[in-house]
């Protein structure tokens, strides 16, 4: 085993992780402030990646169409995201979480239907502009650039959050509502219309995870699953509510899966799972969230 | 001396919200705890009926260090509490917001095979009679009226017949009438169980027409403690409550 | 919306009572003979999801927790039946007895860890463990048979006939709903509806909520490990789909359909969510949105289920004669 081995599958790890922490960072953070655990989320992962394949297939010629699809996606995601929030989940807020529980549950299949019904069962693919496919040669070990492009992106977005909410005066109003919601509507904040937001926002997230990973994964219904699994380990190794547990679990969960699959492939799906199973036990509240 | 709080202090994220309080409560009186908003009055209450331990103190019932016993096990030596906050169980009916109690006084909520449903039927009809409810018993209890739920409240505190009962704001938002039934109420109580009760009381009318001994609590501290009229002369009391005078 | 089980109505000692239990069993009786074997296993299954299903309403509907890991649980029963039974370590009905004796066990070792934790935090750490199940049960392939499952195992010859595991399922899944509705209507089943109504407060009236909701999940899950016994029996193997994470959500949604707020409602559920998925998925591939559809639905409008909109309906119903008198 070469050291550009090594490399190479680390960076795999960490563009895998990358991936994870997009679609993770958008639950923790709709978790943390509005306490709601939106099981449709990696339906809306899958859309943000049917939404980039639709773009590239119908504006293929287009310069920048790939940079138009990803934003699609987000957008797309977001406004999904927001329509779902306004009509479906507010009216059950003052009712036990349960219920919001079961109803995501009920749009998963309501979003599996839709994505069947318009792109059909068979599985699609997209490819990533020229420049970021091939390998770049970095100190001496050639790497996959779309992984390096995956990777720098992600720490961007991630910086960009971890700015937004500890930084802005709306990121405090979110912070503050994931405290006391009450207090904060007493203040004269328009609180119904943040939340939406944040639902939004963290959709839009998902979305853009599933467009970026559209160009290395399939494109077929069913991916749904896999990512919100994902998203669940990460949620809860890092934290429920925290975007930094997110992003540290996401790369955690990345190492392990591109290194168990080196030792056990077969068994390669479990070790996220063990890897959960012990912060359950050893760390319960996840790396970095608050005690429970 | 039923009860011994000693310098009891707590403390969130930097904000005192008790500091040092000591006091004695004795066996079957009638006292009250009072103080502007945010004097950390419903703190001390938490504190202890066991819901957080506190930062430094203790907390002795009847001789037994009770400071960091979780609530469930505070009930069990005979102490009993009721919230500001209507806290019943909300779409249960009155009857069995005073069953379920009653049964879990008596520890035989283990029992997992028998059918509850004509258990203890006595001593729930007496307290539902003691609080005035009898004729609601089959209203489901967040239906009732707001001051039949605060009876209900006070009931459920006293289901397990306790020698103490921490009351925290029985007559919140009730009208004066009710007010005045509610104090009656907690006199006969009093009278019918032997109980000591200790209130936390906005009304000033309700403290000092009920309690034989009133604690002043101002910013976390205990600043004054006495009779009904020694607190009335204190100028320091008066300074602190100056304006909301109710 | 009332949650109050159908407890104050009617007694033990009342005929009506003893009709209610005896007559749908009665029925169910004389059912096979006028239905063909593939009827009967449609209601096979829906009495063994109703089985499971109210062994989760112990859990959710009575205590208020929302366990998404029943799955998990009915899965772990059916294996461990299946392990026995394919490497032939116990003959059949020691086999039986085991399975669910070995859920309870597993139950009291997962719900140690979950009821720490409350609400949503307990739902995702019991769907976890779920998973964890599901996992081994999937990739264990030496031992579990992997995907394949395990096939073909010996049951005893008695059980070898359609109608036999049939009435095995009747009176099984009616006596054991029966001890459920009794541990429901007990001092133990009121502490659960008093730990649901307000959390804080049944501490306060002594009630340890974390040992009462560690013993609410033991029970449910010998219930549900004695519902994976009886799916080995009919099926005659143990697959890993049984823990599949979607697994979780339809005994929820059994639950929720028919009324978590009393007994008969999980029941009621299972006949409903059975029947349509059966006749759904082999007449429509439009099933996806009727189901999604339905659970939004009910989430939004119903969220007492068929049972209670009934008894609103009937309450109406006896108001309005009130008035007429």
């Amino acid at each position: 085993m070469s050291f550009d081995f090594i490399v190479l599958q680390l960076f795999s790890a960490l563009s895998q992780g990358a991936l994870i922490f997009l679609v993770a960072a958008g639950l923790t953070l709709i978790f943390g402030t509005l306490k709601v655990l939106n099981l449709a989320h990696g339906s809306i992962y899958m859309i943000g990646a049917y939404i980039a394949y639709t773009v590239a297939n119908y504006m293929g010629g287009i310069i920048g169409h790939f940079y138009i699809g990803i934003i699609m996606a987000a957008v797309v995601a977001g406004l999904f995201g927001g329509v779902m929030e306004a009509f479906l989940i507010r009216p059950l807020y003052k009712l036990d979480m349960h219920f919001v529980f079961l109803l995501t549950f009920g749009v998963i299949f309501i979003v599996l239907y839709l994505v069947y019904i318009v792109w059909g069962a068979l599985w699609h693919s997209i490819t990533a502009p020229d420049y970021l496919m091939g390998a770049m040669n970095i100190g001496g070990v050639f790497l996959p650039k779309y992984n390096v492009f995956l990777i720098i992106l992600s720490f961007i977005i991630f910086a960009a959050i971890h700015l937004f909410i500890n930084k802005t005066k709306l990121g405090l109003i979110i912070r503050a509502l994931t405290a006391d919601r009450e207090t904060v509507s007493t203040l004269g904040y328009n609180v119904p219309m943040t939340l939406t937001y944040v639902f939004m926002f963290g959709c839009a997230l998902a979305g853009l995870g599933g467009a970026l990973a559209a160009p290395i994964r399939v494109i077929v219904p069913g991916i749904d699953e896999l990512a919100l699994l994902d998203s669940f380990i990460v949620v809860i190794v890092g934290g429920f509510g925290s975007i930094t547990g997110a992003l540290l679990a996401s790369i955690a969960i990345g190492l392990v899966n591109a290194f168990s699959f080196l030792a056990f492939p077969k068994l390669a799906a479990v070790f996220p799972f063990i890897l959960m199973l012990i912060i359950l036990v050893v760390r319960p509240r996840g790396l970095l969230g608050k005690p429970i | 001396m039923i009860l011994h709080v000693e310098d009891v202090s707590k403390g969130f994220r930097g904000l005192k919200a008790l500091d040092n309080v000591s006091f004695e409560v004795q066996a079957g009186e009638i006292s009250s705890i009072i103080g502007p908003n945010g004097a950390g009055k419903s703190t001390l209450f938490n504190v202890m009926t066991g819901q957080f331990p506190p930062d430094t103190g203790k907390v002795i019932y009847k001789g037994e260090d009770i400071t960091n016993l979780p609530p469930f096990e505070v009930f069990r030596k005979g102490i009993g509490r009721s919230f500001q906050k209507t806290n019943i169980f909300h779409e249960l009916t009155t009857y069995i917001n005073i069953q379920v109690a009653v049964l879990s006084g008596e520890g035989r909520t283990r029992n997992i095979l028998k059918p509850a449903k004509g258990m203890v039927r006595d001593a729930t009809e007496s307290l539902l009679e003691s609080v005035g409810l009898i004729d609601n018993a089959n209203h489901i209890a967040s239906q009732m009226a707001y001051g039949d739920q605060r009876r209900l409240e006070i009931g459920i505190a006293l289901a397990n017949n306790p020698d103490f009962v921490f009351l925290d704001e029985p007559t919140s938002g009730v009208s004066v009438e009710e007010a005045k039934d509610i104090v009656e109420l907690i006199q006969r109580l009093k009278e019918e169980r032997g109980l000591t009760v200790l209130l936390i009381e906005h009304h000033m009318d309700v403290v000092f027409s009920v309690s034989e001994r009133i604690r002043v609590l101002h910013e976390g501290r205990l600043i004054f403690e006495g009779k009904p009229d020694e607190v009335r002369k204190s100028d320091e009391v008066q300074r602190i409550y100056l304006g909301e005078e109710r | 919306m009332r949650s109050e089980m159908d407890s104050h109505r009617i007694d033990a000692k009342d005929l009506r009572f003893w009709l209610r239990w005896l007559l749908p069993i009665a029925v169910a009786c004389i059912l096979p003979l006028f239905l063909n074997h593939s009827w009967l296993s449609v209601l096979i299954e829906v009495g063994i999801m109703a089985l499971v299903g109210s062994s989760l309403n112990l859990l959710f509907g009575y205590a208020g927790m929302v366990s998404f890991g029943h799955a998990g649980l009915f899965t772990f029963g059916a294996y461990t039946v299946a392990i026995l039974l394919h490497y032939n370590y116990a003959p059949f009905y020691i086999a039986c007895i085991l399975a669910p004796l070995a859920t309870s066990l597993f139950s009291i070792i997962v719900g140690w860890f979950c009821v720490k934790r409350v609400e949503v935090y307990f739902a995702l750490l019991v769907l976890a463990f779920a998973q964890i199940v599901y996992m081994v049960a999937y990739f264990w392939v030496d031992f579990t048979g992997g995907s394949e499952g395990l096939t073909m195992l010996p049951v005893a010859h008695f059980f070898e006939s359609p109608t036999s595991v049939y009435y095995l399922t009747v009176w099984t899944v009616g006596i054991c709903l029966f001890v459920l509705y009794a541990i429901g209507e007990s001092p133990f089943g009121y502490a659960l509806r008093a730990i649901r109504e307000n959390r804080e407060r049944s501490e306060f009236i002594g009630i340890n909520r974390k040992r009462y909701i560690l013993l609410a999940f033991i029970i449910s899950g010998f219930f549900s490990g004695i519902g994976g016994t009886l799916m080995v029996i009919h099926e005659r193997a143990a697959f890993p789909g049984y823990a599949h994470f979607m697994k979780n959500a339809e005994f929820l949604l059994v639950c929720l359909l028919g009324g978590m707020n009393s007994f008969i409602g999980s029941t009621v559920g299972s006949f409903f969510y059975v029947i349509s998925d059966t006749m759904l998925t082999r007449y429509t591939e439009h099933w996806p949105i009727i189901l999604g559809g339905t659970i939004v639905f009910i989430t939004l409008f119903f969220r007492g289920g068929i049972m209670g909109f009934l008894e609103k309906r009937y309450d109406l119903f006896k108001r309005r004669r009130e008035e007429l008198k």
